[in-house]
């Protein structure tokens, strides 16, 4: 048993497919590949895989991270094969052995995300809405909703045209959602309005502030 | 279209987009015939369908025929789209349905009829056959209840009775010759009503008394047969059948590899007209078989494999198939799943040699509680059989139990009711009775009582249906009769079985009826959140048609049924001698102990009557 990190990206109309579902594709993709998952032990026996951090139904990526429990060691060829058999919309774009010393998906701290709107915003607007004390949003859990500030988990909100890049806290600890940041735009910036958006996940970082592969 | 936008805001939108894993992608100039697959519900109800797969693939290896798939949105998505005129689409290239050759329906519940409807309305294209133009499509429908294609008569340009692996290439070269000739819509019609299974309803005039049974059927057109013969597959193993299926983005009801052993039953119960309709029973090899899920396997990556057909353990070739499926299957970690096993044929051995890779519950299909019920319905099962079966299964560690019934048959009693809960509080105590050191903790018998719809071509489609009053009466004699709490008891909506009773014994006059109700927002009637059995009522007044004329009347064997312009091999005189042997509760023989001459062997037999 070998434990490896994949490192895919996800666009296309794989952005529909759910978090859930996500495993279980993998599984089957492993499988079409030739590739033996290490399976858990039990009567109802799963693969051994974990995905780094939930990406919501509708965004595209270019750096998921996903780790798994291999049967034998992988060769490059093992990729293509894999590459092949995966549905439309994913690629797997890295893949290394997991070594000690390595950081794990539970050691993430950041998603950078760059949102495309339908219109221009100005870098005044942002930068306001950056230097506010606080950015109080009501949060929706399972149970309640609550205002929370959501300015701490902004590390970096910047915009170019159309574009916009946010820095986001994520990870098991405090994870915010680039829609939440559109909301909260909605409700700080005069006139701003989300309208239509696409919403790209560029980096997933770790607390040394690198990427995970 | 901005579909995108829309997605973002609907449940579920994988059910929209398609791009799985063995899906057909082609270039749109290299095809010559575009052809929609319609399936009336959801991707996850359609894509778990045998038939969609086999259809799809098969028509996919014709170089010039794009065939895409087209699902029923479900109601939040159609809301959305109405509110934003996106026409319904394929999801393979998102083409509107209306640009389409041909469009198929398949028929498989007849609650899904408004939802055929309402694919139609939201294609753009007018539902009612008269009102469609030569730049339409062309509309039609397969699949098991198309055996009474009655109800959607006005609806269908034609229809394919029958299996339509061979029937459907036919017609897919008529169509071909029939698109570079230019010639009218009818030209075509005229073309296919000679091949066989084809029925094309406006070749043909009916006339009803004044009791509003049906005078007289006849054809109006020289080329249509006087009865459509049902087409079928003669040779199961050189029958195409997919290696390739579509692994689907989301989870789908039925997830998994589909072996079909074989089609047809040997069995003729009395209340299944599947049994009656895929007559004679054909079976493919073990060696077929095993060569199949040995790609399927390697093609797909899925994590099962399941053994269908109408009364799995009655293959013959049961053993060698599993003994090879479980040598496929081990190492790789991938369950064998064995539905509708008959508990009169029941292996102990076979259910150790699929539990040495998973261990789940198992179902039983007693159907009736008390013996006189099931001699009455020629289900040959008797209560030791299942005591046999299930004290085996208790001792071989099984704690889990199913047992189908259905209510409402005919001739039942108070008596044959309370029954199902007896045979259930047998099995309870056939538990009890397992020595400890074998049996496993956590007992729990689950009763379904599902309510019996009277079926076309079935020994009982003559008979008076139960109404809803009674059904739910006969509920509750079960209900009260349980005691045990290791006893989950389900049953199903009577009202929903009501309404099916209508639609499957229906006839052309109907179609009024669909078209009012789904104008009244009648869709997903077999989704519980969806029906609105009041609003069916109001549409039935309101268009002057009774549905107690069509499922409360018990039939006389003078009248001529509505669904008879088709011929499924299975004879009338064979039907009728069933339907009094029901009475006396005589049973019949299955096919292999002894032929019961029930017509299909001159019909062109095949199978198990060769
Ligand atoms: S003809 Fe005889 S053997 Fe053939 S299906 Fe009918 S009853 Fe069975």
């Amino acid at each position: 048993m070998i434990k490896y990190r994949f490192c895919y990206a996800k666009y296309g109309e794989a952005k529909y497919i759910s978090h859930l579902d996500l495993i279980r594709m993998f599984s089957r993709s492993f499988k079409r590949a030739g590739i033996p998952l290490t399976y858990s032990e039990g009567f109802n026996p799963h693969p051994k895989m974990a995905i780094g951090l939930p990406l919501s139904v509708g965004l595209t990526s270019e750096c998921e991270y996903m780790d798994a429990e291999v049967e034998r060691p992988l060769k490059r060829e093992d990729i293509d094969e894999l590459n092949k058999k995966l549905p439309i919309g994913l690629t797997i774009n890295g893949a290394a052995e997991r070594i000690p010393g390595m950081k794990k998906l539970a050691d993430i701290r950041w998603a950078e995300y760059k949102v495309t709107l339908d219109q221009e915003v100005a870098p005044e607007q942002i930068e306001g809405f950056m230097a506010r004390t606080d950015v109080i949003v009501e949060k929706k859990t399972k149970r309640k909703t609550e205002n929370t500030d959501i300015l701490p988990d902004i590390t970096s909100l910047t915009v170019n045209g159309e574009c916009l890049t946010m820095v986001l806290s994520a990870g098991p600890s405090a994870n915010l959602k680039p829609e939440l940041v559109l909301c909260a735009m909605e409700q700080y910036i005069d006139g701003f309005v989300a309208g239509d958006y696409e919403i790209h996940r560029s980096k997933i970082l770790t607390d040394n502030g690198k990427a995970l592969l | 279209m901005n579909l995108d936008k829309i997605l973002k805001e609907v449940q579920k939108p994988a059910r929209y987009v398609g791009a799985e894993y063995n899906s057909v992608h082609k270039e749109l100039a290299e095809v010559y015939i575009r052809f929609a697959f319609c399936f009336p519900d959801v991707y996850e109800i359609g894509m778990s369908h045998l038939g969609i797969k086999i259809l799809y693939h098969l028509l996919n290896e014709q170089k010039d025929i794009y065939c895409e798939r087209v699902f029923a949105p479900w109601v939040d998505m159609e809301e959305k789209m109405r509110a934003e005129n996106i026409p319904l689409f394929s999801i393979e290239t998102r083409t509107p349905v209306a640009d389409f050759d041909i469009i198929g329906f398949t028929l498989q519940y007849e609650m899904s009829y408004t939802n055929i409807i309402n694919m139609l309305d939201l294609s753009g294209i007018a539902p009612l056959r008269e009102d469609r133009t030569e730049d339409d499509p062309f509309v039609y429908a397969g699949g098991p209840c198309a055996y009474n294609p009655e109800p959607l008569a006005d609806i269908m340009d034609f229809f394919m009775i029958g299996e339509s692996e061979e029937q459907i290439i036919e017609v897919m070269d008529a169509y071909r010759k029939w698109k570079q000739s230019g010639r009218p819509k009818r030209a075509f019609l005229e073309d296919i009503v000679s091949i066989r299974g084809i029925y094309v309803p406006e070749f043909y005039d009916v006339s009803y008394n004044e009791d509003g049974t049906i005078k007289e059927m006849k054809p109006n057109h020289p080329k249509a047969p006087a009865r459509v013969q049902k087409q079928y597959v003669r040779d199961m193993d050189a029958v195409y059948y997919p290696d390739n299926i579509i692994v689907p983005n989301m989870e789908i009801v039925h997830d998994r590899i589909t072996l079909e052993l074989f089609r047809g039953c040997i069995r003729g119960c009395r209340f299944c007209q599947a049994g009656m309709i895929y007559r004679p029973v054909r079976e493919k090899s073990p060696k077929r078989l095993l060569a199949l899920a040995e790609k399927l396997i390697d093609n797909t990556g899925y994590e099962e494999i399941s053994m269908s057909s109408l009364s799995t353990s009655d293959y013959t070739g049961l053993e060698e198939l599993t003994e090879g499926l479980l040598e496929l299957t081990v190492d790789k970690k991938i369950n064998l799943s064995l539905p509708s096993l008959r508990i009169d044929s029941f292996s102990m051995d076979l259910m150790q040699k699929v539990q040495k890779v998973r261990k789940s519950g198992l179902t039983f299909a007693p159907e009736a509680g008390s013996q006189r019920m099931r001699d009455v319905i020629n289900k040959g099962v008797t209560e030791e059989d299942l005591m046999r079966s299930v004290s085996l299964a208790f001792a071989g560690g099984y704690s889990g139990v199913k047992l189908y019934f259905m209510i409402g048959l005919p001739t039942e009693t108070k008596e044959d009711v309370q029954a199902i809960a007896h045979l259930a509080e047998k099995v309870v105590r056939a538990y009890k009775e397992t020595p400890k050191h074998l049996r496993n903790k956590g007992l729990r018998v689950t009763v379904s009582a599902s309510s019996f719809v009277p079926k076309p071509f079935t020994p009982f489609q003559w008979a008076a249906q139960d109404d809803i009053e009674t059904l739910r009466d006969k509920q509750h004699w079960i209900k009260d009769e349980i005691h045990d709490k290791a006893i989950v008891y389900n049953w199903h909506e009577a009202q929903l079985s009501v309404l099916e009773g209508v639609f499957a014994r229906g006839d052309r006059r109907l179609a009024k009826v669909l078209l009012r109700a789904q104008k009244l927002g009648v869709r997903f009637d077999a989704w519980h959140e969806c029906f609105q059995y009041d609003l069916w009522m109001e549409t039935f007044r309101s268009e002057g048609i009774d549905p107690d004329f069509y499922n409360r009347r018990e039939r006389s064997y003078e009248e001529i049924l509505p669904w008879e312009i088709i011929d499924p091999g299975v004879s009338r005189a064979f039907l009728e001698r069933e339907n009094e042997k029901a009475k006396r509760g005589e049973l019949t023989t299955n096919c292999r102990d002894k032929c019961s001459g029930c017509g299909v062997k001159q019909f062109g037999g095949g199978g198990v009557c060769d």
